[in-house]
């Protein structure tokens, strides 16, 4: 048995991006390998669902308490956690709030939370690259404190985290008990923020990185990038791709998530079954190509004018894009839904006849295999991790619109051709999942400890 | 006293570019010269020019006794007038050994045979001028295309004059008998010379695999296989495309060796002997009857015809291009006529074969797109083109009023 000491940033359901999907995904999987995790958070707020793991809220268990207290604030009670006063709240990948804001949202309680989520991303924007909470910095370094404390009254292995607000606790963590260091890399800054890239965090990166034992990346994508990043040495990132829930197999298979039970009217009534409908669902910034996805649709229509363009999401370039639409003069056939999350994002999928992600740098990208597991058809950039792992998909460069265009238009207009697509990529779905995931995370845990072991011996 | 019968598949398409929507209407030019240009050098390097000069070189050697044949399709005959008439010449120099023979096929190497009978016999015809034309011989023995065969394509290649046809040994067809012995079309006076694709593939496909445990394959041990068919066989029929020469089995796993070598084991024995296949169906005695019920290919596991044929793209593509037929034959338009006629070729169809695809995988290096997807797009964005901006503009009659 391996006891692995997890720092994560947020877990389902109350998740700002991918991060805490993998998380949970990939936690669910190593439950069946000889591991015990104790999974650290910044915070919890009820709710999370994690009966295979010990799930810790390291901002809130008092300092001094053993590990076989009975007072850690476990997710199963989820109900007392709810209750508690939450003093700040942070997302990595949004902008600041006012605190007069924060007050009016938190004064109903952790309720308000997808308000807020909402209110974050639909604030103006800043002066571009990825937007960060002004006191971001302040809880990354209040969650190294909390860490530091916790690692240091635990009994584990091995330490593994992931991205970069827990990295400053892991770096932390593993000096003050010596033990082995695992950097999980989700994203790096550059892919977030391109050529606008925060310094901090980037040396933050470096310096993690550089220093731990092992790094697993999530495509070599982004492996690559990490090499030639910040110079890390070939050898020592391993690469771990992501899964994706098993249509139909759990209660949380996109078809029927947690969210189901919110009464809430659709969105938008259903189109009309002769217009097609190409779907981008992502933030609205740099990173995943908005702007690319216009000048597509653009093209489109000159070829097939009834096609409907919808984009859920938001983000920093939404205005940009906005402004794109209406020089392109696609206004009649692009609708914005904003930030969808639930039955209605679920809605979005089963209405759209294909997916595009034609980000500009994806490390993974988890919508695609969210797509198909609706019976949809992807188009992707091969500028994403996902393009690894799926061949029956429509693959293009982010940059190269005419080539995107002319496989929309192939798509929409040939039912053959998304009838084979999905023919193919169903049986390539069934081999993408988190078991496999688990499995190899398993294998470089015992490689790192074997490693650690032959240092220590020398 | 098994008969070697070597024949050898010598095949090139003319590629098309990445043909986009937005060309339709604009721009006509679909085939990718540069490319084909390219490919054509590559193999006429790698394969072609040093394989014809081995055999030339064994043919001279054993004085005649050893003897192959070769079916070239005409798009491949096209392509080295244009773009390496050496090649040309170095099969017409083995042409003219008097030890090889040349087979029929459709001219364009296409699946004409399984829709369109008329397109069918006129490019068996285009192809037996070809060859007549420049190799100085009228074939008596058909190859279709890929070595796709059933009764019917049987009757029609009997109605068209062959003695012979070439077929795979498929296990369900053959059932006890074994492919090492002639047999005929179960209605018509026709031939079946069997592909011992176990004895071929030995050589074709396991040559160089270091996991099959024959490795390393000498020609003495192969020659000792074809030694103990002895009695369980007259004929072994070894069809297999030319480019396992060089190109799918590289110079270095010593296939060239190999090839050296082997007259000279095989013709240890007295009693073994190299024929061609009309030399095979002169000397040999038909052992009944062979009924093909359904369509047998040389490729894949399945020995059918869903590499070409086996997913909606295909399925769509194939009725397409055909449907144009009878619209483009009607006119007296040759420059469209042999574009078209390039769009048949069986290559278009087998690179939207989805079935093994994987990105990365060693089956796209033979498909000059990046996936089966943009193979069937590209196809059919040329079609609309032809369909759109070329038929009509022929058709159109002269506006009097």
């Amino acid at each position: 048995m391996i006891r692995v000491l997890m720092l994560g940033w947020e877990y389902p359901p109350h998740i700002s991006g991918g991060l805490g999907t993998a998380c949970e995904g990939l936690t669910k999987a190593l439950a069946d390998e000889p591991v015990a995790i104790t999974f650290l958070l910044p915070r919890l707020f009820g709710g999370e669902q994690a009966r295979h793991l010990r799930l810790v809220d390291a901002t809130r268990r008092p300092l001094g308490k053993t590990a076989a207290d009975e007072s850690w604030d476990e997710s199963r009670d989820g109900t007392r956690l709810k209750t508690l006063p939450i003093d700040s709240w942070l997302m990595p990948y949004l902008r600041p709030l006012s605190l007069a804001d924060r007050e009016r949202l938190w004064a109903g309680g952790p309720r308000g939370l997808e308000e807020l989520i909402h209110l974050l991303q639909a604030s103006e924007p800043g002066s571009g690259g990825a937007l960060y909470g002004q006191n971001l910095f302040a809880e990354v370094d209040r969650f190294a404190e909390r860490c530091l404390a916790h690692a240091q009254t635990l009994d584990f292995d091995l330490i593994h985290a992931h991205d970069w607000m827990t990295y400053p606790a892991a770096l932390a963590a593993a000096k003050a008990t010596g033990k082995p260091l695992i950097l999980h890399v989700h994203s790096l800054e550059t892919d977030r923020s391109g050529d606008a890239v925060n310094t901090t965090i980037s040396s933050i990166e470096r310096r993690a990185l550089q220093q731990a034992d092992t790094v697993i990346a999530v495509s070599h994508f982004t492996k690559q990038k990490i090499i030639e990043i910040y110079g890390l040495a070939e050898k020592k990132i391993f690469v771990v791709y992501n899964g994706v829930q098993e249509p139909g197999s759990s209660a949380e298979s996109p078809k029927a998530t947690t969210w189901a039970v919110e009464l809430s009217p659709p969105l938008s009534p259903p189109p009309p079954r002769d217009r097609k409908t190409v779907l981008f669902l992502g933030r609205i910034t740099f990173q995943k190509g908005p702007e690319y996805f216009v000048e597509v649709a653009a093209q489109v229509a000159r070829f097939i004018p009834h096609v409907r363009f919808v984009m859920a999401g938001e983000g920093d370039s939404y205005p940009r894009v906005r402004e794109l639409v209406r020089e392109r003069g696609l206004e009649q056939v692009f609708e914005f839904e904003g930030f969808v999350k639930g039955r209605d994002r679920d809605l979005l999928f089963q209405q759209a006849d294909l997916y595009i992600m034609p980000s500009v740098s994806e490390p993974f990208g988890i919508t695609p295999l969210e797509a198909l597991c609706f019976d949809v058809p992807v188009l992707i950039s091969r500028q994403s991790g996902v393009s690894e792992v799926l061949s029956h998909v429509l693959k293009s460069d982010f940059w190269d619109v005419d080539e995107m265009a002319d496989l929309v238009v192939g798509a929409l207009t040939h039912g053959e051709l998304r009838t084979d697509l999905m023919k193919m990529a169903r049986q390539e779905l069934k081999k993408i999942n988190w078991r496999v995931a688990g499995r190899r995370t398993f294998e470089i845990y015992l490689n790192t400890l074997q490693m650690a072991k032959s240092v220590f011996e020398k | 006293m098994p008969a070697l019968c070597f024949y050898f598949q010598v095949h090139q398409p003319f590629r098309l570019r990445r043909y986009r929507r937005q060309s339709v209407g604009y721009d006509h030019q679909y085939f990718d010269e540069a490319k084909n240009r390219a490919i054509f050098s590559k193999v006429a390097e790698k394969c072609y020019l040093p394989a014809n000069r081995l055999l030339l070189d064994l043919i001279r050697h054993h004085e005649g006794r050893f003897r192959v044949a070769f079916s070239l399709s005409g798009t491949v005959i096209e392509q080295m007038l244009l773009y390496g008439p050496e090649v040309l010449a170095s099969f017409q120099e083995l042409a003219a050994t008097g030890s090889v023979e040349f087979l029929g096929e459709t001219f364009y190497h296409s699946l004409s045979a399984l829709h369109d009978p008329v397109e069918f016999f006129d490019q068996v015809e285009l192809h037996r001028q070809a060859v007549q034309k420049y190799f100085n011989q009228s074939p008596r023995v058909f190859r279709n295309t890929e070595l796709i065969y059933n009764d019917e394509i049987g009757r029609q290649v009997a109605a068209l004059g062959f003695q012979a046809v070439c077929a795979e040994g498929a296990d369900d067809i053959l059932g006890w008998r074994t492919p090492h012995f002639i047999t005929e079309h179960p209605h018509e006076n026709l031939k079946i010379l069997t592909k011992s694709y176990r004895l071929a593939d030995d050589i074709a496909f396991r040559f160089s695999n270091r996991g099959w445990p024959e490795w390393p394959l000498t020609a003495e041990k192969y020659a000792g296989w074809i030694h103990h068919l002895n009695g369980a066989g007259e004929l072994v029929n070894l069809f297999m495309d030319y480019e396992t020469f060089g190109e799918h089995q590289w110079e270095d796993t010593g296939i060239f060796q190999f090839m050296r070598r082997l007259p000279t084991e095989i013709l240890k024995h007295p009693d073994n002997c190299f024929v061609t296949p009309s030399e095979a169906v002169e000397r040999l005695p038909s052992h009944g009857p062979l009924s093909f019920s359904r369509l047998v290919s040389w490729a894949d596991l399945e020995r059918d015809v869903t590499a070409w044929l086996g997913n909606s793209m295909q399925n769509k593509a194939f009725q397409a291009v055909h449907e144009m037929g009878p619209e483009i034959r009607s006119r007296n338009n040759p420059e469209l006529l042999e574009t078209w006629r390039r769009l048949l070729t069986s290559d278009h169809l087998y690179y939207m074969c989805t079935k093994w695809f994987s990105d990365g995988d060693v089956h796209t290096y033979f498909s000059p797109y990046k996936s089966p997807y943009e193979a069937f797009l590209t196809f059919m964005n040329v079609i609309t083109d032809i369909k759109l901006h070329i038929i009509p503009v022929v058709a159109s009659p002269p506006k009097i009023f």
